[in-house]
C-alpha cells in the first residue's frame, strides 16, 4: 500500500472513529474532550494553513479565538442573535480581523511577524479587560448554548465534528493542489514562488484571513462548550499550544497536526504529573522536535518505515527524450 | 505563458536589456550593458567572476530594477515590472544554486512551474470546484511528459531533497518549462555536471531551440558556450567587451586576454 | 505629571537594556532570541531570591543575577542556536528559542511561584524618596551606563573589535582567522549577564515576576525596532520613548491600553522607516 493510501486509510479510520464516538465514549468527561479537541481543530486546521503550509509563524492566534469567542457570546447572548447567525457573523468578524492584522504584518520578515502577532494577542486581552460594559471585563460572559437537536452533549459533538470535518476538507483541497504547492513554496523557498509567479503576499493573506475565518467559527463552539468564558480562558500559553501541535504534528501535512492536536489535548488529561508540568512540557517537546526531527513527528513514522523496508534509490543517470521533450513543448501556446 | 499575457506581446519579439546600468553602493556591477535575446536563439553570456552575468540575469528576470537603462519584451516596458509579472509575460529561469521545495516529489515541484496558468484561486480551489482539479490533472500530465523529456522520468515520486546534483540541475529546467515560457534564462546550468550530462544539456538547449524558445546561457564552460550557442555576448567588469558569433567572440583579441587567458 | 515621565523613563530603561542585549546577541549570530526578555526576569529572581530569601549581601544578588544570565545566555546559545544555525532552515531558531523561553518562564513559575514578589532595597533609603527612588534611577543609569560600555567595548578593545568584525561580515571573519564561534558563545554569554545585571537593578520597579520575561520580549523588541536594529543609541532612545509614550498615554487616558499603544508605536515607525530610527538599510533579519 502506498504511503499516500495509508494515510487515507487512516484517516477514514479515523473519521468513522470521530463519527461514532458518543456511542463508545466511556463517559460525559471523554465526550467534552472530544468535543475541545473538535473545536480546536476548527481552529487550527485553519491555522495549519498559515503555519504548516506557508511557513508563518503566527504564534497569536489566541487572540483571533477569543474574538469568536467573545464575539458570539455577546452576539447570541446579549443581542440575542440566533446561535447559527452568531456564528456566521463570529467567523466573518474574525475574518475581517485577519485581514486588518495580516495586511501590515505579513510583509514583515519572520521574527518581526511573530511578536506582530504576539502582541494582538496581548492587545485582544486588554481590549476585552477595558471594555467591561461589553465583554464583562474580568468576570466574563456566560454563553448561550445551541438549540435543539444540538443542545445535548452528544448533538453538540456531531455540530462542532462537523465543523471540523468541513475545516479538514476545506484545507485538504487547497493543500493537494496548485494553491497548496504554492504555500509550500512560500515557506520553502520565497525566491522559487515569485520566480513562478506567485504573489507572495496575496497568497500568505488569504490563508491568513481563511484562518481567520476559522478561528472565529472555532472560538464560537469553543465558547458555547465552556458556557462561561473569561480573559483568563484565553492566555498566550494556549496559542503556544495551538502552534506547537501543527510543528510537532510536522508542517505541510493535515494528519500530523490533527494527531497533535489529540495528543496534546488529551495527553495531560490521561497523565497527570503532564498537567501540573503543562506548558514546560509544550516547551520541552517543541524544543525536542526542532533539535531532533524539526520536519515533525509524522516524518519520524515515515523514516522508521523507509528504515524498516530500505528500497535502494538506484543511480539511474539523466536521459533525455528529447522527441518527447519536443513534442511537450509543442503545446505550448 | 498565460493567455493574456500572450495576447499583449507579439510572437516575434525579443527580450532586451538596453544599456542597462545597475550599482550596488559604490560598485558598478553593470555599466550600460545591452543585449537582446531572441525567440529561438540560444545566446550565451559569459565573463570572468565579478564581470556581471548574474546581476544581468537578475535585471532580465526581475531581482533587480536597472539604475540606469532599459529592460523591454518587444515594446513592452519591463524595468518597474516585478519576478511575478514577468513569470506571467513567460520569463521563467534557473538558479546557479538549485532552488527546490524539499519535502515534494520531483513532479510536485515540476508542477509548481504550471503557476501562471493556475486560473483557480484560493476559494474556489478549497470549495472543491472542478476547475481546480483539472488544472492540477493538466499541469501533471505536462509536468510528466516533460520530465521524461529533461531525463528525469525515473524519478517523478521521489522526494527533492533526495537528487543527486545533476537531477537538481534538469529539474529546475524542467520546472521553469512547464510555465510554457518564451524565454528560458538559465544560470550556469552546467556546474558541476559530468561530460555525458553536459551533452545531454546541449540536446535539451537544440530541443528548446527547435520549439522557438529564447535561450539566455550563463556559464563558465566557455567550451560548450561557444558549441552550442547561436550568439555570445562576452562581459568583463561589469562592461560588454564582445558581442556575436560564437567564432568572432572566440577569436577577438580582447575576449581572448580577458578571459582565455592567453 | 512628572512623576508619571520619571516612572516611564525607569520601565523604558529596562526596554532599553533587552533592546541592547538583543544587539549583542544579534551581532554574532543574526538571530533574534524570544529568551532575551527572560534574562532581566531572571536576574530579577535570582537577586530576590538571595538577598532577601537568603539573607546574603547586595553584591552576592549582584553576582547571582549575572551569573545566572550569563548561564541562560550560555544555555541558550548552545542549545537553541548552535545546532540550529548549521541547518539551512531559516526560521528553526524562532522555534526553538521560542521553546526555550516557555520552558525558563515555566520553570520559574514553578519554583518561585506565580505571583510577583517584592525585591529587596539595594541602598539603604527610606520609601518617601519620591522621585528620586533609586528603583527609578538605577535601572535609567544602568541603562545608559550598558550602551555607553558597550560603545567603548566595541570602539576601544580588542574583542569588541572582533564582535564587530563578525557582525559585519562573518564570513570574512572566519577566513581571516577569528573563531567566531567562540565569540558567538561569548556574545550570548555577555549579552547573558547585561540582561541579569539590568534585572537586578530593575527589581524595585518590576518586583521579581516569573511572567516578566514574555512582555520584555515583545517590549524590548519593540523598542529595538523603533530605535533600529544594530543601534545601541537607538535602543535607548526606542526604549525611552516606549516607556515615556506609555506612562503618558496611562496619565492622560488610564492604563487599560498599554501594549496596544506599544504596537502602535511600533507599527507607525515601521512604516515610515521599516530599518527603526538609526537603523541601516541592510541589517534587516530576512
Amino acid at each position: 500500500m502506498s504511503p499516500e493510501h495509508r494515510r487515507l486509510g487512516l484517516a477514514a479510520l479515523l473519521a468513522l472513529g470521530a463519527a461514532t464516538l458518543p456511542f463508545w465514549a466511556a463517559d460525559q468527561y471523554q465526550l467534552h474532550l472530544a468535543t475541545l479537541i473538535a473545536a480546536y481543530w476548527v481552529l487550527i486546521g485553519g491555522l495549519n494553513l498559515v503555519v504548516g503550509y506557508a511557513g508563518q509563524l503566527s504564534i497569536g492566534h489566541v487572540g483571533l479565538l477569543s474574538i469568536g469567542a467573545y464575539g458570539f457570546a455577546i452576539l447570541a447572548g446579549k443581542a440575542g442573535l440566533h446561535p447559527a447567525l452568531a456564528v456566521a457573523a463570529s467567523g466573518a468578524l474574525c475574518g475581517i480581523a485577519g485581514l486588518l492584522l495580516g495586511l501590515p504584518s505579513l510583509r514583515l520578515p519572520g521574527f518581526y511577524f511573530a511578536m506582530a502577532t504576539m502582541a494582538v494577542a496581548l492587545i485582544v486581552g486588554e481590549v476585552v479587560l477595558a471594555q467591561g460594559e461589553l465583554t464583562g471585563g474580568g468576570v466574563g460572559l456566560p454563553v448561550p448554548g445551541f438549540p435543539a437537536p444540538f443542545d445535548s452533549p452528544a448533538g453538540f459533538y456531531w455540530l462542532t465534528a462537523a465543523a471540523a470535518a468541513a475545516v479538514t476538507w476545506l484545507t485538504w483541497n487547497v493543500a493537494r493542489r496548485m494553491q497548496g504547492r504554492g504555500l509550500i513554496a512560500i515557506r520553502d523557498s520565497v525566491v522559487t514562488a515569485q520566480a513562478v509567479g506567485v504573489p507572495v503576499l496575496g497568497a500568505k493573506l488569504r490563508a491568513f484571513v481563511f484562518s481567520g475565518v476559522c478561528a472565529g467559527v472555532g472560538g464560537s463552539l469553543f465558547a458555547a462548550l465552556q458556557s462561561y468564558i473569561t480573559p483568563d480562558t484565553f492566555h498566550f500559553e494556549l496559542s503556544l499550544f495551538f502552534f506547537v501541535c501543527i510543528i510537532i504534528g510536522g508542517r505541510g501535512g493535515i494528519l500530523g497536526p490533527f494527531l497533535g492536536v489529540v495528543v496534546l489535548t488529551a495527553l495531560p488529561e490521561l497523565v497527570s504529573p503532564l498537567a501540573k508540568l503543562g506548558n514546560f512540557f509544550y516547551g520541552l517537546l517543541l524544543l525536542a522536535v526542532v533539535l531532533v526531527v524539526p520536519e515533525g513527528i509524522g516524518r519520524v513514522f515515515e523514516l522508521v518505515a523507509a528504515r524498516l523496508k530500505p528500497r535502494p534509490v538506484e543511480s539511474v543517470p539523466v536521459q533525455p527524450d528529447l522527441p518527447r521533450l519536443a513534442r511537450a513543448l509543442r503545446s505550448n501556446r | 505563458m498565460s493567455p493574456a499575457a500572450a495576447a499583449a506581446v507579439q510572437p516575434g519579439a525579443s527580450l532586451r536589456a538596453v544599456a542597462v546600468t545597475r550599482r550596488f553602493g559604490g560598485i558598478t556591477a553593470l555599466d550600460g550593458v545591452s543585449l537582446e535575446l531572441r525567440p529561438g536563439e540560444v545566446h550565451g553570456l559569459i565573463g570572468p567572476n565579478g564581470s556581471g552575468k548574474t546581476t544581468l540575469l537578475n535585471l532580465l528576470s526581475g531581482y533587480y530594477e536597472p539604475s540606469e537603462g532599459a529592460i523591454a519584451l518587444g515594446n513592452e516596458p519591463l524595468e518597474r515590472a516585478p519576478v511575478q509579472r514577468r513569470a506571467r509575460l513567460g520569463i521563467g529561469r534557473t538558479f546557479q544554486k538549485p532552488r527546490l521545495l524539499p519535502t515534494l516529489t520531483v513532479l510536485e515541484n515540476t508542477m509548481l512551474g504550471a503557476w501562471p496558468h493556475a486560473r483557480a484561486g484560493f476559494v474556489e480551489t478549497a470549495f472543491g470546484l472542478p476547475r481546480a482539479a483539472r488544472e492540477d490533472q493538466a499541469a501533471r500530465s505536462r509536468a510528466t511528459e516533460l520530465l521524461h523529456g529533461v531525463g528525469l522520468g525515473h524519478a517523478l515520486a521521489r522526494r527533492a531533497n533526495l537528487l543527486e546534483h545533476a537531477e537538481q540541475r534538469f529539474l529546475e529546467i524542467a520546472r521553469a518549462l512547464a510555465g510554457r515560457p518564451r524565454f528560458v534564462l538559465l544560470d550556469e546550468p552546467a556546474g558541476g555536471l559530468s561530460t555525458d550530462e553536459i551533452d545531454h544539456l546541449g540536446g535539451i538547449l537544440g530541443t528548446l531551440r527547435e520549439a522557438g524558445i529564447g535561450v539566455l546561457l550563463v556559464e563558465h564552460h566557455t567550451d560548450f558556450v561557444f558549441r552550442v550557442c547561436d550568439r555570445v555576448t562576452a562581459l568583463d567588469l561589469g562592461r560588454m567587451i564582445r558581442e556575436g558569433t560564437p567564432a568572432e567572440v572566440r577569436h577577438d583579441p580582447e575576449v581572448i586576454r580577458v578571459y582565455l587567458g592567453a | 505629571m512628572l512623576s508619571a515621565l520619571v516612572a516611564g523613563l525607569a520601565t523604558g530603561a529596562v526596554f532599553a537594556a533587552t533592546a541592547l542585549a538583543y544587539n549583542v546577541m544579534f551581532s554574532t549570530s543574526k538571530v533574534l532570541s524570544v529568551t532575551t526578555g527572560h534574562l532581566p526576569m531572571l536576574g530579577g529572581v535570582a537577586g530576590a531570591y538571595v538577598i532577601a530569601g537568603l539573607g546574603l549581601p547586595w553584591w552576592l544578588g549582584l553576582l547571582a543575577a549575572m551569573g545566572t544570565g550569563a548561564l541562560f545566555g550560555l544555555l541558550t546559545e548552545l542549545v537553541a542556536i548552535r545546532r540550529v544555525l548549521a541547518r539551512s532552515d531559516e526560521h528553526l531558531w524562532l522555534l526553538s528559542t521560542l521553546a526555550l523561553a516557555t520552558m525558563v518562564q515555566q520553570a520559574v513559575g514553578l519554583w518561585w511561584g506565580t505571583e510577583p514578589r517584592p525585591f529587596p532595597r539595594l541602598i539603604p533609603q527610606d520609601f518617601s524618596a519620591g522621585l528620586a527612588d533609586q528603583k527609578f534611577w538605577l535601572p535609567i543609569a544602568l541603562a545608559v551606563a550598558m550602551a555607553v560600555g558597550l560603545e567603548l567595548f566595541y570602539s576601544r578593545t580588542m574583542a569588541g573589535k572582533l564582535f564587530v568584525a563578525m557582525s559585519e561580515d562573518a564570513f570574512a571573519a572566519r577566513a581571516r582567522g577569528i573563531p567566531t564561534d567562540r565569540i558567538r558563545v561569548a556574545s550570548y554569554a555577555l549579552a547573558g549577564a547585561l540582561g541579569g545585571l539590568a534585572g537586578f537593578a530593575a527589581g524595585q520597579l518590576t518586583f521579581a515576576y516569573f511572567a516578566l520575561g514574555l512582555t520584555l520580549t515583545l517590549n524590548g523588541f519593540i523598542a529595538l525596532a523603533v530605535g533600529g536594529l544594530g543601534s545601541n543609541v537607538g535602543a535607548l532612545i526606542g526604549g525611552f520613548a516606549l516607556g515615556l509614550l506609555n506612562a503618558l498615554a496611562s496619565y492622560w487616558f488610564g492604563g487599560e491600553y498599554q501594549q496596544t499603544i506599544a504596537v502602535g508605536l511600533l507599527m507607525v515607525v515601521l512604516l515610515v522607516k521599516p530599518e527603526g530610527l538609526l537603523g541601516s538599510k541592510q541589517v534587516r533579519p530576512v
